[in-house]
């Protein structure tokens, strides 16, 4: 995987830099926006990741000259402005996310490789929150890497996969429903209960938390 | 006495109002002793001016000279207010023979006026000699002359005397409501809070005092600019403080994924919570900077769905609730709509629900309200932590102040970051003891 970083700043520069690269990333690092559009038409990355204050040319417009060449390389912002109005326009842009300075390594990998998954179209092979871990092929959870595997029922994979998508969100019981009954189909009461007891029963009791008199999720970074 | 005297030194309104009554009460006094002695010696000259016509009456005969007393009918009906016609004749050519009457004068007085003693009375008598040996002397008793003299002074006065309780009382009541304009500056003032520097408002002041207030309203809206600069630093600083943060967490972050011995694995994770504490403070400064920037409401911002902005602000906060198994949950939620802007609701929710998992024990419970009421809304955040003492619950709206005895987990921001919001969005809190609970906090915050 070929990164392209361009921050000004030599000590985050350095920081990521060796970061990605323990992480296996070949990482090309530059400091400017006009050297950085220069290297990018004719060099050719997996991902870009873009500060905004830039000396030469600035980040926003780094972006957005990017994007009218056609340039459609995966991209996150990464930043200090983190008003609101700032990150909207970032990601009207066209970049695909934002990271928020201070930020930390596992958090901008992570947030790198939700975005690759989503360039190249699939979901990924295998969807986790570190604790929880569900193979969307298989349809098999288990709890984490190398435990027993359990096979999941349509409707229970459809439950856990809803809250596995982005962990820490809280699903009430009406989108549940949603999600594991197609349109027209009945909805059973305590459907979502049930299936969520089955879950617990297979994957333990804290594998799905319930949020009091909101609805449930799965616990993020765990 | 000095009482009195300080007043008078610290009250325009008090030395106007005792200065020109003070000066109508001396004006009075003077014109009214002058009317009244003025007006007694005209009733003086009257009267004798009545004696000395009687006298010229008597000389050209109109008056038989004869050997007693003419008197006149009575001025009043009073006895002894007559006017005395008496002849008196030289005892050298009349000797002296029984005179009858009671009221009688010796021959050989000067012409003009004289005050004499005859009997018991003293009377003013015009003595006028008629021919040798002849004199006529007109009299009429001082003390009835007096009483008319006085009377018709007194009557002079009288307006003086009615007039002037008036005029003070209208001074007064002048003098008061010249000042009250500026008693209504003062109260408006007085109710202002720290926050409100807006400039004062000029109609319906008098010239005079207009300079004074324009002269304070351009030193508050220096202090504004003051405030705003200062602010803008705080902000500023903090910003600038990300990039060299950011530099030092990510060498850290490499650092502890690196091999490292026991011992410098404990310290390097050590100084990874040190940043990470370090991260939160920035972004609470930064956070509290922004909510007392722009101190203009957003117009016009799309109605918002409370609800959701709820959860979102639990999302947020669930991984730090569930590090310390603390139950946080909503117990009981109307579905409310509002008219806010979201970062606002957000930042307001969060900071609440963040200060009350800081401040909850391990294994703890949290509840969140949300009702509708009339206009606007309620959100109330109940914990069954330790609470705060009731002398403490003014003073924790201030930024850095921590309740005694906790070894503090948050920056002491939270809650000066709800308090800026709410002056933004006209909202109100209320600190109080739980109300389900045996201890805790309950915080209610009620929008408009």
């Amino acid at each position: 995987m070929r990164v392209l970083l361009v921050e000004d700043d030599a000590m985050i520069g350095d920081a990521v830099q060796g970061a990605l690269k323990d992480e296996s990333y070949a990482v090309d690092w530059i400091g400017n926006g006009i050297e950085a559009l220069n290297t990018l038409a004719t060099q050719r990355y997996d991902v870009i990741l873009l500060d905004l204050g830039l000396p030469g040319k600035d980040g926003l417009s780094v972006l957005s000259s990017l994007r009218q060449q056609g340039n459609d390389t995966p991209l996150l912002i990464i930043t200090a402005r983190d008003a609101l109005a700032d990150r909207l326009q970032g990601l009207d842009n066209g970049a695909d996310d934002y990271v928020l300075k201070p930020f930390a390594i596992s958090e901008l990998l992570a947030r790198m490789r939700a975005v690759l998954r989503r360039k190249g179209g699939t979901s990924g092979p295998v969807m986790s929150n570190g604790c929880v871990t569900l193979d969307p092929a298989t349809h098999e959870a288990s709890r984490g890497e190398g435990r027993e595997k359990y096979r999941l029922s349509n409707r229970e994979f459809a439950l856990l996969a809803a809250l596995l998508i982005r962990p820490g969100t809280i699903l009430s019981r009406g989108e549940l429903e949603e999600k594991i009954y197609g349109w027209g189909e009945e909805v059973e009461s305590n459907a979502v209960e049930f299936f969520i007891h089955a879950l617990r029963k297979k994957l333990g009791s804290d594998a799905i938390k319930n949020v009091r008199g909101v609805g449930w999720m799965v616990s993020r970074n765990v | 006495m000095d009482g009195i005297k300080k007043r008078l030194a610290d009250s325009v309104q008090l030395r106007l109002s005792v200065g020109l009554c003070a000066a109508i009460a001396v004006v009075a006094v003077l014109t009214g002793t002058i009317a009244f002695f003025s007006a007694l010696d005209e009733a003086h000259e009257l009267q004798d001016s009545s004696l000395s016509q009687i006298a010229v009456l008597v000389e050209n005969g109109t008056l038989q000279a004869k050997n007693s007393n003419f008197i006149s009918t009575p001025i009043h009906d009073e006895k002894g207010s007559q006017v005395i016609v008496h002849f008196m004749f030289s005892p050298s050519r009349y000797p002296p023979e029984g005179r009858d009457n009671d009221f009688a004068l010796p021959y050989g007085l000067e012409n003009g006026f004289h005050a004499l003693r005859v009997g018991e009375h003293v009377y003013r008598v015009l003595i006028n000699t008629l021919g040798p040996d002849t004199q006529v002397g007109v009299a009429q008793r001082v003390s009835v002359r007096d009483e008319v003299a006085m009377a018709s002074a007194w009557r002079t006065l009288m307006p003086f005397l009615l007039v002037m309780p008036v005029l003070l009382l209208v001074v007064a009541d002048l003098v008061k409501k010249i000042f009250r304009p500026i008693r209504t500056l003062s109260a408006e003032v007085n109710r202002r809070d720290e926050r409100n520097i807006q400039p004062l408002a000029l109609d319906g002041l008098p010239r005079e005092i207009k300079p004074f207030i324009i002269a304070i309203n351009q030193l508050l809206s220096r202090v504004a600019l003051s405030v705003e600069q200062q602010r803008r630093f705080v902000a500023d600083a903090a910003h600038e403080l990300r990039s060299p943060l950011t530099a030092l967490t990510l060498q850290a972050e490499r650092l502890a994924a690196a091999e490292l011995p026991g011992a410098a694995r404990e310290r390097v994770d050590k100084l990874q919570q040190g940043m990470q504490r370090t991260k939160y403070l920035l972004e609470q400064l930064l956070t509290l900077a922004r909510a007392q920037l722009n101190n203009a409401p957003t117009l016009n911002t799309p109605p918002v769905n409370v609800n959701k902005i709820m959860r979102q602000a639990m999302e947020d906060l669930m991984p730090l609730a569930e590090r310390k198994s603390i139950d946080l949950g909503v117990a009981d939620a109307d579905s409310v709509v509002a008219q806010y802007d979201e970062v606002d609701l957000f930042t307001l929710i969060k900071n609440l629900v963040d200060n009350a998992i800081r401040y909850t024990p391990v294994n703890g419970r949290i509840d969140l309200r949300l009702k509708n009421q009339g206009h606007g809304f309620l959100i109330e955040v109940e914990d069954n932590g330790p609470g705060i003492p009731a002398a403490q619950r003014d003073r924790v709206m201030d930024a850095f102040y921590r309740v005694e005895g906790h070894e503090a987990a948050g920056t002491g921001l939270g809650l000066s970051i709800v308090q800026a919001i709410l002056v933004r969005l006209q909202g109100d809190i209320r600190l109080a003891d739980a109300e389900r609970y045996a201890t805790g906090l309950n915080v209610k915050i009620r929008l408009p």
